[in-house]
């Protein structure tokens, strides 16, 4: 299988007053195509900093990240962010939509930057939307929809410039259990359906069991030989390592 | 989709109030330079329309050279500001056509006569002074003489160019003129013999400029020919001066005086009077002070709104947009936002400017009307320039918005709210401001370009206090939040929860707060700086008024009745000691008044010192006004030329300073000399039995209602005069200023509002960017009227400050502005102060900061609580 993204001994340190405190203590991490990789930790191990990191929004201090092939410390800022809109769709904790713009509007944004026509579009925009159950939403703005309805919104950005790689960071920790799961299930199909690469990052068990691979960071370094193969891992053998491992 | 286009229409679409107030910051802004720039403009255009005879020419000044100068040209050529002199004199010819049996040579029988200009043909077209229907300008190398001629001329005796017409001295008489205040011939003249010399047409003038002198029947010769065709006869050399554009007229004017006799064109003055300069001034300084609130404005709005929309920025980079699209996005709402404003300043200033005109209010005072209006361009590039800044002010938080963290933007971080980086924006608003401000005003005020270093001196001070008052809040804003902090704290026990909020908005929110803050004093600043102003103005006709107006009672409207007969009818009252007529006046260097000195004896100057009377009456004695004096930088024992009627050049010499004497409301002419009224007989023929107009002296204290009955019984109900007292004057001169500072209240309403703007946008955007607190607030149990009461208190403290703070700078500010005042104008002026103004403006800052409150305070109430909990917004 073809790697997609790819991380090797990364490091991030960060300032807290004077102290320096490291985020990522020698990270590695590969993600094939087609594959779910969810990676697990408590809050303030380090995994949004990875995600920001693999997509080049953020420089690690040391170590290396290949994306698509390219290392991501040999190219410009530019070459980066091109590199980053052809390859990866970001779904957000927060959802982050622009919140002056229509459902169908922040859906298209991604292809306007692009610089694609989105009349031409206008029917796979639509096949998404209907996919995420969002067929007569389009005219909505942020504020009028549920959480739920946001982070779906979300997902089709992710999806509507046909990226590779999708990076969920905590995609379900602002949405209730039924919402969630469904968000969840989504993701699951695109990879399964799709062939989109998803990595996944979160502190909830229950997502963490819809991934091919669980990984598991703990205080900035994914914990040696603990490796959970999926689909479908057991929800209990998730709790039973992360209480192995003090998480 | 053009993202740019979508998103930043729709940010401004779905934030109708920012997108208002903001727009409405840059159009009141720009609007107020505008009207002060179209209503200048037009005031300029319609005084000199009045001025002009249709499309007549007349040099900007014409000279005569005293009788001891005998090198008039070597002296013009040392008189700085001079940028060029034609030497030239005129007279009478007759004109022929050579081989016409009808007008023989020799005599004036047959020929035409014309009206001739000998003037030096090289520096004429540098004048502008003709124009050509065909042919060319006059050569002055050329072997046979040259012609240009008149187009009546040319088309009764069909002349063309090329064609050869002779042109002769007349056989004429002696001319009379005024000598010892009779017209008569002069002693020794005896008749012109006719002279004739053949000259080729070189050209045919059009009926404009100098074509429509004596009806477009003249001819143009070179100087020095003219000098031949007239050898022997006595002409009069004059020059016509054309002086450099940035020159000080009234420099100039003071240097010309001690050896020429001059007078100005009309259109040359016009603006450019005393008190029109300073008034002029005036509006520019009160537009600038506009324009200076309005770009800072401008800047804070977008710089804040941007800073709000940080996360926006993150979002965007993290799904692939490049620095570049972020940037044109945003540019792109900046130039909507500033190009509406600019559209909508563009027309509301030309709006304001034609109804102020329509309404009699000029750029040099009120009550002046004027025919037809003109957009001048000029306003395009102005409001282009108001645009341009506002974009500027978008350039700087896009320049640092390039650099902020996008994870912590997405982190929902206020990546943009570090110190250093609005500590960075400030400094280099401050920079702009710097070099913007003093460019734009040398500019757009052509006045101040003519001026001399003092004045150039006191207005960067004054930029530099301004500068100063800006500069200080947006360097240290933590002094400025934390003395407003300081003013809280007694409220606090009040308003507890209020106090206690607002302060520690303040504590979070420096810049916020020294933006605001800022903003106020410099509207405090200017209100105090111009009621110093008119304040002076005030104190400076009261003080003119105690020696012009006391005990002095103006008649006009009088019917033809000797004066001999009324002076003595009114004479027979004790309480009058003096009677001087009003018409027997003359324009020369300035205004000149005959007065019979055995009038002026009881009351003023010549009572205090009786020679004086001789010097007037037998040695040319002349007495100056007050303003005379200091515009002509007049002394006593100083000489000043005047061109008498019979075209010699007599120099009177100054005996006395003082406004006592002389004084007359129509026309309103301060700058004078009073001379005996026996010169004025003797050297201009004026009549002086008669006169429409007199001013009474009565004794000191007396009842002006004296004169009424005195010249009424004296006229015995002959004709219905019409009687002012001083009282009544000086009551009509303080309303004139108080109608003519109309227009300033105006533009510093303007400021006001813009200043207001400022604090209710900045309000408003911190109302925006913490209604997820505000929520959290109300959630809590915080009701309106304590969430209201966080913000009205803040904005209370905020403009008591800024008031306090611009009442001490207005009060370095004044001084500053009425040196530049007495440096423009000429005027003297003393300090007199605000008073009570200082009181009203700490007030209404006040009132105009909370009322500025009130639309983010209706905002915030009306904020969802669920939303703003959820969602952040």
């Amino acid at each position: 299988m073809t790697t997609i993204a790819s991380a090797d001994q990364l490091y991030r340190f960060f300032n807290q007053g004077d102290e320096q405190v490291a985020v990522l203590k020698g990270l590695s991490l590969e993600v094939t195509e087609r594959e779910f990789v969810c990676v697990m930790g408590p809050s303030g191990s380090g995994k949004s900093t990875l995600l920001h990191v693999l997509s080049g929004i953020d420089q690690p201090d040391a170590g290396k990240v290949t994306l698509a092939g390219e290392l991501l410390q040999e190219i410009s800022e530019s070459k980066r962010t091109r590199l980053r809109r052809e390859t990866i769709g970001h779904v957000f904790q927060f959802f982050n939509l622009l919140p002056n713009l229509t459902v169908l509007e922040n859906v298209q944004v991604p292809l306007a930057i692009q610089g694609i026509s989105v009349t031409q579009e206008t029917p796979r925009i639509e096949a998404i939307l209907e996919r995420l159950g969002l067929a007569g939403r389009e005219g909505a703005f942020p504020h009028e929809l549920s959480g739920g309805e946001m982070q779906r919104v979300s997902i089709a950005r992710a999806l509507v410039g046909g990226q590779p790689l999708l990076l969920c960071d905590e995609p379900t920790g602002n949405l209730a259990q039924g919402a969630g799961l469904e968000v969840m299930q989504l993701l699951r199909n695109l990879c399964d359906e799709d062939g989109r690469s998803v990595l996944l990052v979160t502190h909830n068990p229950r997502d963490a069991t819809f991934a091919d691979r669980l990984l598991f960071l703990v205080d900035g370094e994914l914990a040696p030989d603990v490796e959970l193969c999926g689909p479908d891992i057991p929800v209990e053998k998730v709790h039973e390592t992360l209480a192995a491992l003090h998480i | 989709m053009k993202l740019a286009r979508i998103l930043a229409s729709r940010s401004l679409l779905q934030r109708p109030a920012r997108t208002i107030f903001s727009i409405l910051g840059i159009a009141v802004g720009i609007a107020t330079v505008v009207t002060v720039y179209t209503l200048d403009h037009n005031t300029i255009r319609g005084l000199k329309e009045r001025f002009q005879t249709e499309t007549d020419w007349t040099p900007e000044f014409e000279v005569s050279p005293a009788p001891e100068v005998e090198d008039p040209r070597g002296v013009l050529d040392g008189i700085e500001g001079i940028a060029d002199a034609a030497a030239f004199f005129q007279g009478e010819v007759v004109l022929r056509k050579p081989g016409d049996p009808r007008a023989p040579a020799g005599s004036n029988r047959g020929g035409k006569r014309v009206r001739m200009l000998a003037v030096e043909a090289e520096v004429l077209p540098r004048m502008d002074a003709y124009e050509l229907l065909e042919g060319a300008d006059l050569e002055v190398e050329a072997e046979e003489p040259g012609v240009l001629v008149g187009p009546a001329i040319a088309e009764e005796l069909s002349l063309a160019v090329g064609d050869r017409i002779e042109l002769a001295r007349p056989m004429r008489r002696a001319p009379k003129v005024c000598i010892d205040g009779v017209m008569q011939e002069r002693e020794g003249a005896r008749p012109r013999a006719p002279i004739g010399m053949l000259f080729t047409v070189s050209g045919i003038l059009k009926a404009e400029k100098l074509g429509r002198h004596a009806e477009g029947e003249i001819v143009l010769i070179d100087y020095p020919r003219g000098e031949t065709l007239f050898e022997g006869a006595r002409t009069s050399t004059k020059f016509w001066v054309q002086p450099d554009p940035v020159v000080n007229i009234e420099d100039l004017h003071a240097h010309l005086a001690p050896s020429f006799a001059y007078d100005t064109k009309k259109s040359t003055l016009t603006g450019r009077t005393a008190n029109e300069r300073a008034y002029r001034n005036g509006v520019y300084m009160a537009g600038l002070l506009a324009l200076m609130l309005g770009l800072y404005v401008i800047f804070h709005t977008l710089s804040m709104s941007l800073i709000e929309r940080v996360r926006e920025i993150g979002v965007l980079h993290a799904i692939g947009a490049g620095r570049r699209q972020i940037a044109r996005i945003f540019l792109l709402e900046a130039l909507l936002l500033s190009g509406l404003g600019g559209l909508l300043g563009l027309v509301v200033g030309v709006g304001l400017a034609k109804i102020l005109l329509a309404a009699g209010i000029t750029s040099t005072g009120s009550g002046k009307h004027f025919e037809g209006f003109e957009i001048p361009w000029g306003v395009f590039p102005l409001a282009a320039l108001g645009v341009g800044t506002a974009l500027l002010g978008s350039i700087f938080p896009l320049v640092r918005a390039r650099n902020a963290s996008t994870v912590e933007a997405l982190r929902g971080e206020k990546a943009m709210e570090h110190r250093a980086v609005a500590h960075g924006f400030h400094v280099f608003i401050a920079i702009l401001i710097a070099v913007l401000l003093p460019t734009l005003y040398f500019t757009i005020v052509p006045i101040v370009g003519e001026a001399s270093g003092p004045l150039v001196g006191s207005i960067l001070l004054a930029v530099a206090i301004l500068g100063l008052l800006l500069a200080v809040p947006l360097l240290i804003p933590g002094i400025v939040s934390s003395l407003c902090r300081l003013l809280t704290r007694p409220l606090t026990r009040l308003f507890p929860f209020a106090g206690s909020m607002a302060s520690k908005t303040m504590l979070a929110n420096p810049r916020r707060i020294a933006v605001s803050t800022a903003a106020i004093a410099l509207v405090c600043a200017a209100f105090i700086g111009l009621k110093a102003m008119t304040a002076s103005l005030h104190g400076e006709v009261d003080t003119w008024a105690e020696t012009a107006l006391t005990d002095k009672v103006w008649v006009s409207n009088l019917p033809e009745v000797e004066l001999a007969r009324l002076r003595e009818a009114l004479h027979q009252h004790p309480e009058i000691i003096g009677v001087e007529p009003g018409d027997v006046r003359t324009y020369g260097t300035f205004l000149m008044i005959g007065l019979q000195a055995d009038e002026l004896v009881e009351y003023g100057l010549l009572s205090r010192d009786p020679l004086l009377k001789v010097a007037l009456e037998e040695d040319h004695g002349m007495i100056v006004s007050r303003r005379a004096a200091n515009e002509r930088g007049l002394a006593v024992g100083d000489s000043v030329p005047v061109r008498v009627g019979s075209g010699a050049v007599i120099a009177f010499r100054v005996i006395g300073i003082t406004d006592e004497y002389g004084y007359f409301p129509r026309p309103d002419e301060r700058m004078y000399g009073v001379v005996s009224d026996r010169y004025m007989k003797q050297y201009f023929c004026l009549d002086l039995d008669h006169s429409e107009q007199i001013s009474v002296r009565l004794r000191d204290g007396s009842d002006p209602g004296i004169v009424e009955a005195a010249v009424l019984d004296a006229l015995g109900g002959g004709g219905k005069p019409a009687f002012l007292t001083g009282e009544e004057l000086l009551e009509l001169h303080v309303t004139d200023i108080e109608e003519d500072f109309a227009l300033f209240d105006l533009i510093l309403l303007m400021t006001a509002l813009l200043a207001a703007l400022g604090v209710l946008n900045g309000q408003l955007l911190s109302a925006l960017e913490r209604s997820k607190e505000l929520g959290v607030l109300r959630a809590l149990g915080a009701d309106s009227k304590q969430i209201g009461g966080m913000v009205w208190l803040e904005s209370a403290v905020m403009g008591f400050f800024g008031a306090v703070l611009g009442l001490a700078l207005g009060a370095i500010l004044g001084p500053v502005i009425i040196r530049s005042l007495e440096t423009l104008s000429g005027l003297g002026l003393p300090w007199v102060g605000a008073g009570w103004w200082n009181l009203i403006v700490l007030c209404a800052a006040v009132a105009i900061t909370v009322a500025a409150g009130a639309y983010p305070v209706w905002r915030m109430n009306r904020t969802d609580t669920v939303r703003a909990i959820r969602t952040g917004g």
